[in-house]
């Protein structure tokens, strides 16, 4: 089964198009990088029904609308009442979640050293960060969803917190769907690496897959900090290899920027 | 929703604690001081501004949208402020109701007590039944200028309207009776709370 499938999911503001489709297969980590504003976090709120897509489909453990129960998300911005302790928010959570527990939970906060009677508006940025993911993993999700979940934090906290993510991926019926632009923490974490730019999938393949690449099917590249964009002869491209057609204008911008690296 | 509750009254007791304290000053000046409706009726005031208060924390800390991305209806987000706005009207009403009490008792005027809900009540229950679907559907910035908006009005209403006659016992002057107008406030009050939930169902966050 896959932890999620998005098919032609789209959407449309005044400014900005999205359109994806993306299978994460269940049990393992797919990294979504991309630049700011290229529709990372507007998938991920389609995703979890906050934000309707205007066309598309998509399934999450298997059902058309995510269960949140069995899914834990971690939101670029920490968005607890200031006021709240860590313990008060435990005792809020365990109103909202079914199977909130309450052990867990106080075994997270220990682990990463976040004083419970403390209020959240005393918390760091990292501190902040610890605690949104001590919450999405108290309740045993089987999905993972998190919206840039590194940024901002130092190199000592975002090792941490990696290592946290990669714990959970263990278990085999557990998946990760990690947003970023910070590739080397996708690198440590990721199985599969979809790259979005500017509201397209322009690569959604597993991360050493372009290297195990035939070099005659490879029409042309490009290198990024995020990955690489590449053309291939769809006849020489490995069976089973998500491909979508090239236009003629990402084929000319591709060739120029080739020539010009 | 229990969750969102126990969220709420943290919040009330963290943030509106001076609303808790004007409300016990103004219970406690309305049951010592002259006959002055202005102590009896302004803490339902504040006790109805309580749960719009937190809607704007909630905004400002944006809780909305951790909200949607936990396992929580936005119809539930809607009710707890529902039953938070009930539970607050209540309670200030009970207050209220018992310092009218002991002061109407001591002045040998205890029937006049039977007037009070009949304003009490309507005015914690219709302000808010008013302004909350607004503010669910664009948000408490607009939702307050709403609000500044209506009190002017009914304030210039009853400038311009008003007997000048006891305001303990106004419903002398209103054609229907008190049980009545808290009948209606109420029925207005529970076809606000759907209404409320269908237009937050259409807001994007």
């Amino acid at each position: 089964m896959n932890a999620i499938e998005l098919r032609d999911l789209e959407k449309h503001y005044r400014d900005f198009d999205l359109r994806i489709s993306l299978t994460l297969p269940q049990g393992c980590i797919l990294g979504l990088v991309g630049e700011n504003g290229a529709g990372k976090s507007t998938t991920i709120r389609m995703l979890l029904g906050m934000t309707r897509p205007d066309g598309g489909s998509l399934q999450v453990l298997g059902q058309p609308q995510a269960d949140k129960e069995q899914i834990g998300v971690v939101l670029d911005e920490p968005a607890f009442p200031e006021c709240l302790t860590a313990k008060q928010v435990g005792k809020v959570m365990a109103g909202i979640f079914r199977s909130w527990d309450k052990a867990a939970y106080e075994g997270y906060l220990k682990k990463l050293g976040l004083p419970e009677s403390k209020s959240f508006k005393e918390f760091s940025r990292g501190m902040k960060m610890k605690l949104s993911i001590a919450v999405a993993l108290s309740h045993h999700p089987r999905l993972l969803v998190l919206d840039e979940p590194t940024s901002g934090l130092d190199p000592v906290v975002r090792d941490e917190v990696v290592e946290l993510f990669a714990d959970f991926a263990r278990q085999e019926d557990h998946s990760v769907l990690i947003s970023s632009h910070i590739v080397s923490d996708l690198e440590k974490l990721c199985d599969y690496v979809a790259f979005l730019h500017k509201g397209r999938l322009l690569l959604c393949e597993e991360r050493d897959a372009f290297e195990a690449l035939d070099p005659a099917a490879v029409v042309g590249s490009r290198r990024s900090p995020y990955g690489v964009s590449a053309i291939l002869r769809r006849s020489e491209a490995p069976a089973g290899m998500q491909l979508e057609p090239v236009s003629i204008e990402d084929l000319f911008i591709l060739m120029v920027k080739e020539d010009a690296q | 929703m229990i969750g969102l509750i126990r969220k709420d009254l943290y919040m009330a007791w963290a943030y509106c604690k001076t609303f808790l304290l004007i409300l016990a000053v103004f219970i406690a000046v309305g049951l010592t001081g002259e006959e002055n409706s202005f102590f009896i009726l302004y803490p339902m005031i504040i006790g109805m501004m309580l749960p719009v208060s937190l809607i704007s924390y909630d905004e400002r800390f944006k809780w909305h949208l951790a909200c949607d991305a936990m396992p929580v209806s936005r119809a539930k987000v809607v009710s707890s402020k529902y039953i938070l706005t009930l539970l607050t009207v209540l309670l200030v009403f009970a207050l209220t109701m018992l310092a009218q009490w002991f002061r109407l008792s001591r002045l040998g005027a205890v029937e006049q007590l039977r007037a009070l809900p009949g304003i009490l009540l309507p005015m914690g229950l219709v302000g808010p039944a008013i302004l909350m679907p607004v503010i669910f559907r664009l948000g408490v910035e607009k939702g307050r200028i709403f609000y500044f908006v209506l009190v002017g009005v009914v304030c210039a209403a009853a400038v311009m309207f008003g007997s000048g006659q006891n305001p303990v016992n106004p419903t002398a002057e209103i054609a229907l009776p008190g049980w009545a107008l808290v009948l209606v406030s109420l029925g207005i009050f529970l076809l606000s709370w759907p209404l409320s939930i269908t237009l937050y169902k259409k807001r994007e966050l």
